[in-house]
């Protein structure tokens, strides 16, 4: 029996980065009231009339009908109908539901997909490619209208986890096979190949070398120089 | 990540860089520990043993094993020291723990045969008194603990601030 010390140090506890989230979750709400602060601040009248040092002149000299359009330009009815939406995810007495944006919805299903398992391998890589490149997008792109963190939490936990997975052992982004695979295929073949087609000698002559001649020595250096002999002898040198 | 929340956008990226802090993490304080725990634990236990005047093949026989990171929050590893001799004797064991006076005998030879004051010895069997206990590796792993575990949460702090506050 060996001598054995156990040993034990403190690291970050899964709990603790879970407190951690769930502090900046709490974050949400104050981030999202400053939101619709501003939202309302940019629709309020004094707004649409340029704000507190806008000059007064302006309401009466033209007609409401042309304050009313200008009123109009400066916000389109997406934005209000955002705002609506947003302040009934607030007010818990109002009867109208509240519908989220759909991108969030279409993320969630096809995660809610994943996980069931009714999706094959090609169908999960895909996904999770494309959800770098368009529904990450689509899911940052929404964090400017009201965001709501911790449903973004869950699928970006779930989806990581998923990826992690396809890390491990016979996952879609196994690194070890493609390793194996390039061990075995490309170093050992190509040599091979090279050794069989001729483009790699091996030969018991140290001049007669591949490539272009250097130092003067090239693998017709024989027939060079016996060329050259002849010519001398039949010069009568 | 900027230091000032503005904005809900702000709180999402705080969140994806905490996520991603959380799934690197643990890779991370594994591969850091193992340098830490090797410079301020591993060595220093070497260290010590040379000065006691161990062999080299006891020195050479410890080292750490089972190093896991649990999901608790904790580090977990074994200091191993583990040198028989050929007889199955565990010398490691005798050297950290020390052992009582006890007999030895020949078995595989005729006789056991040393030299001393440059005139062989031999005997068939005799009283031997035991080492004294040196507790080498649990000394050292005592009084290099709080400075290992310091490093720890040092190269923690600052994995932290280069995922998360960016």
């Amino acid at each position: 029996m060996a001598v054995v010390e156990q040993v034990r140090f403190s690291i970050f506890s899964q709990q603790e980065i879970l407190e951690l989230q769930n502090d900046v979750i709490q974050l949400e709400d104050l981030a999202e009231r400053k939101d619709v602060a501003e939202q309302k601040i940019q629709q309020s009248d004094l707004a649409k009339r340029g704000g507190i040092f806008a000059p007064n002149e302006l309401d009466a000299t033209l007609p409401s009908a042309i304050t009313k359009k200008q009123g109009n330009a400066l916000i389109s009815r997406v934005d209000e109908s955002k705002l609506a939406n947003s302040v009934k995810s607030t007010d818990k007495t109002s009867a109208a539901p509240f519908v989220r944006s759909t991108p969030f919805k279409e993320i969630k299903n096809d995660i809610d997909l994943l996980k069931e398992g009714q999706r094959k391998t090609s169908d999960a890589l895909s996904f999770l490619t494309n959800f770098q490149g368009t529904a990450f997008t689509k899911l940052i792109g929404a964090g400017s209208n009201f965001l709501p963190v911790g449903f973004a939490l869950s699928i970006a936990t779930t989806v990581f986890a998923l990826i992690r997975s396809q890390f491990g052992a016979g996952g879609i982004f196994d690194i070890r096979k493609r390793e194996l695979d390039s061990v075995k295929s490309l170093i050992g073949l190509e040599r091979e190949t090279d050794i069989i087609g001729g483009d790699t000698l091996f030969l018991g002559n140290p001049t007669l070398v591949q490539g272009i001649a250097k130092n003067q020595t090239s693998n017709t250096e024989n027939l060079r120089d016996g060329q050259r002999r002849f010519v001398l002898r039949s010069n009568g040198y | 990540m900027s230091n000032v929340i503005s904005s809900s956008q702000d709180v999402m990226k705080l969140l994806f860089n905490l996520t991603r802090f959380e799934m690197q993490y643990p890779r991370f304080i594994e591969e850091s520990a193992r340098q830490i725990i090797d410079q301020e634990i591993l060595q220093p236990i070497k260290n010590a043993m040379r000065t006691f005047g161990y062999s080299e093949k006891i020195i050479d026989g410890t080292f750490i094993d089972n190093l896991f990171v649990d999901e608790n929050g904790f580090i977990q590893f074994d200091v191993v020291s583990d040198y028989k001799s050929e007889l199955g004797f565990d010398v490691a064991k005798a050297r950290e723990k020390g052992t009582k006076r006890h007999f030895i005998k020949a078995v595989t030879k005729v006789a056991l045969s040393w030299v001393s004051s440059n005139i062989r010895l031999f005997s068939k069997g005799h009283w031997v008194k035991g080492f004294t206990k040196s507790n080498i590796i649990k000394k050292t792993t005592e009084t290099q603990f709080p400075i290992a575990q310091e490093r720890i949460i040092q190269e923690s702090v600052i994995f932290f601030n280069r995922m998360v506050v960016g």
